[in-house]
């Protein structure tokens, strides 16, 4: 009896990861991923465990669950995204699909200035920079894009890196291949 | 002392030189060293392998400080960033986006339309006309501003793009299948009317105006539609 009810709830627990991976997948907003307080309402109380076993199928599939905290409540999950991400880089293929050069230049752009700027440059910097890259209009359009996706995040004229940055970009490699960079590769 | 002894000598003594010169590790090409030492035998076995042993241990502390170099160079960032930045400035956008790409794990997301919307769109796709079946633009008979000016003169603005297509695209796009934009505006004198006629032609379906993702390049191609459909250029 006690065995046929635990199979029951292995069974049921296997269910509530694959519907975890759905909810996850599918974009209900203009972030990907969803919150703690999100997956618990459509999962249940246990949504941790079957985020566990969802961890699981998603690792067969090259993919992983990633947690973002909050940054006012690092410790709350029910206040964190939870976020599925390829476990391997972007191919040069794919990241055309990702965003447009211009878009990914200025990023890289950006977080070389705020890592050598120890975590913050002032907005009118980024946009001097861009500037003589791109058309203004250009940058405006590209800063807006980049904050709306979480790459980036503004505050009283600061630049900081947002949460996707934070979570998709290795940060160190990027900037010891950058160092390390020479034209005639 | 042969020429072969030269060259280890000069593989044993690289690591006083970079120290004294303060260089940067990163010039020196290991690879290409370890092919040298391995090429110079020399005919007194003894001495040849006391010479590869040197150049040996040479080489694993120019390894070493590589290492050191990037590490110094990571952690406190003991090298100029004024110097970092002005490599990222003159950093192809190619070359800048691919490292970025490199470090990049991105976040999976499927964009879901709502049924409103798909409702809407399906209200919207049926008051369009298909793509490339637009309706005659008419002709354009006031002077509006200082470009239609130079642009509209007395003869119709749609028979002259169709005789510009017939005389100066038509063969060029039929011979290869892409046109670079910008390179085919510059040939002539009129860019802007020459823009204004691409513009038009592709509203009727004659061509197509599309922009290479991975280059930035715009290109003009025969007509194409769907997913492939013209981008807008700003144009100065």
């Amino acid at each position: 009896m006690k065995a046929w009810r635990y199979h029951l709830a292995e069974e049921e627990l296997q269910k509530k990861a694959l519907k975890a991976l759905r909810l996850l997948l599918i974009e209900t907003s203009s972030l990907p991923g969803l919150k703690g307080w999100e997956l618990k309402k459509n999962l249940g109380k246990d949504y941790l465990e079957a985020i566990k076993v969802a961890s699981l199928e998603a690792d067969k599939l090259g993919m992983k669950i990633t947690i973002v905290p909050d940054d006012e409540a690092p410790k709350d999950f029910e206040k964190a995204r939870f976020v599925l991400m390829t476990k391997e880089p972007l191919s040069e293929a794919d990241y055309g699909r990702w965003l447009r050069i211009e878009e990914i230049a200025s990023l890289a752009m950006i977080l070389v200035e705020i890592s050598l700027r120890g975590g913050s440059v002032p907005l009118e910097v980024i946009i001097r920079i861009l500037t003589e890259k791109l058309p203004r209009w250009r940058v405006n359009q590209i800063i807006s894009k980049l904050e709306r996706l979480g790459y980036i995040k503004e505050e009283n004229g600061i630049v900081f890196e947002d949460w996707r940055s934070k979570v998709e970009i290795d940060e160190t490699g990027f900037i010891k291949d950058i160092i390390l960079y020479r034209q005639d590769k | 002392m042969n020429n072969k002894e030269e060259e280890f000598k000069k593989i044993i003594e690289l690591p006083e030189a970079l120290k004294k010169l303060g260089g940067d590790p990163f010039a020196v090409n290991v690879e290409e060293l370890l092919q040298k030492i391995n090429a110079n035998k020399l005919k007194d076995r003894v001495k040849s392998l006391k010479y590869e042993s040197q150049a040996l241990n040479s080489v694993s502390i120019v390894v070493e400080k590589q290492e050191e170099w990037v590490l110094d160079a990571l952690k406190g960032l003991k090298i100029d960033p004024q110097l970092i930045k002005e490599k990222v400035k003159q950093m192809p956008f190619k070359d800048l986006g691919l490292i970025l790409a490199k470090h990049t794990t991105p976040t999976l997301g499927i964009k879901r339309i709502s049924r409103e919307r798909i409702k809407m769109a399906v209200e919207y796709l049926g008051l369009v006309e298909p793509w490339g079946k637009k309706a005659s633009l008419g002709s354009v008979t006031r002077h509006e501003n200082e470009y239609t000016q130079n642009i509209v003169f007395d003869k119709r603005f749609e028979e002259e793009a169709m005789e510009f297509y017939e005389k100066s695209l038509k063969e060029e796009l039929q011979k290869s299948k892409t046109v670079p934009y910008k390179g085919f505006i510059d040939k002539f004198d009129e860019k802007l009317k020459v823009a204004f006629y691409i513009a038009y032609l592709s509203t009727v379906g004659l061509l197509s105006v599309i922009r290479n993702p991975l280059t930035g390049e715009t290109l003009i191609t025969s007509p194409r539609g769907g997913e492939f459909e013209s981008v807008a250029i700003p144009f100065g």
